[in-house]
């Protein structure tokens, strides 16, 4: 019994931390899972409100299944946090004016890196004759 | 060119260490307010008194809506500044996810600086402002918008610095 007792304290903080929420059907819970993982918490900044324990992501979490069973789609679920948040929120920005350097400076560092590259490839010349007779002779594959 | 390519990475690393060094003074928990020039929520919440209201209405800017608990100890801290400021400036209290009866007695021993408290049980008000957590002051307009978003204790420092220039005629 004490042992029983003793678990189940230990359990206790792992059930607790489980927010009671129904759902209609395993689809919308699938739904909501996926959902929480992309909103970020905004007050421990690296977590996403579906991995914090925060006060702030059990209300966010509450407010995002209230919603949804309200029959909002995921793009006005996030909306309605980023009208109140700020698109901070968001953990994959919208292409938009502010954030567009975010999604064209990774491919642009690699197209500038691709022609870099293929300039040094380019620039390799062929050896004349003397460098290629002054080439063997290093390697030892001909002796003068 | 030649010589000069050698200054490259040095120039490089330089400029890195001036944007980290940026980087190192500014606050990772500091977020403007979404709501910027916007009007207040018209959520419709109990206050403490009994009424129930809601900010868009009940609030004539400019003013101050500060978020606080008894839970929150920096609240502790701020309090006294706000007791001395609501002689001049009318704040509005955001009581948030505390207890009525707890939120009640500390009003009664530590002094009331607000005009009225919403009692916002649920956190359900506090979303509709996008607060992050307590202590924290909103600054409403003659108009009725969000100025601003002060983040953390309002002290002298910070009111001299932050809300003092909207408040010309106020003297602390």
């Amino acid at each position: 019994m004490t042992r029983l007792f003793l678990l189940l304290m230990m359990a206790w903080p792992a059930w607790a931390a489980i927010d009671p929420l129904a759902f209609e059907s395993a689809e919308q819970e699938a739904r909501f899972k996926s959902l929480v993982m992309e909103l970020r918490c905004p007050k421990c900044q690296n977590q996403a409100i579906g991995d914090s324990d925060a006060p702030i992501a059990q209300d966010m979490r509450v407010k995002v299944h209230e919603l949804m069973l309200q029959g909002e789609d995921d793009q006005s679920i996030v909306q309605w946090l980023e009208q109140r948040y700020g698109s901070y929120i968001r953990y994959k920005p919208q292409f938009s004016g502010s954030t567009l350097w975010l999604w064209l400076l990774p491919p642009g560092l690699l197209a500038l890196g691709g022609i870099v590259v293929a300039r040094v490839m380019t620039r390799r010349r062929e050896l004349s004759d003397a460098e290629r007779a002054q080439a063997d002779t290093l390697l030892g594959l001909k002796n003068d | 060119m030649g010589k000069w390519i050698y200054a490259l990475p040095v120039a490089l690393a330089l400029g890195l260490g001036l944007l980290f060094n940026k980087g190192l003074s500014l606050d990772p928990q500091a977020m403007p307010s979404a709501l910027i020039d916007q009007p207040l929520p018209s959520l419709v919440v109990e206050q403490l008194q009994g009424d129930s209201s809601s900010p868009r209405d009940a609030v004539q800017g400019p003013a101050l809506i500060n978020v606080w608990a008894t839970w929150c100890i920096s609240c502790v801290v701020e309090h006294p500044f706000l007791v001395t400021l609501s002689e001049q400036v009318p704040i509005y209290g955001l009581n948030y996810k505390d207890s009525d009866a707890k939120a009640a007695q500390w009003l009664l021993e530590k002094g009331d600086p607000y005009v009225l408290n919403w009692a916002d049980r649920s956190g359900d008000l506090g979303l509709e402002f996008g607060v992050t957590g307590a202590p924290e002051t909103y600054l409403v307009s003659a108009t009725g918008q969000i100025v601003f978003r002060h983040q953390g204790v309002i002290d002298q420092r910070v009111w001299d610095q932050k809300f003092a220039p909207y408040f010309p005629e106020v003297s602390l």
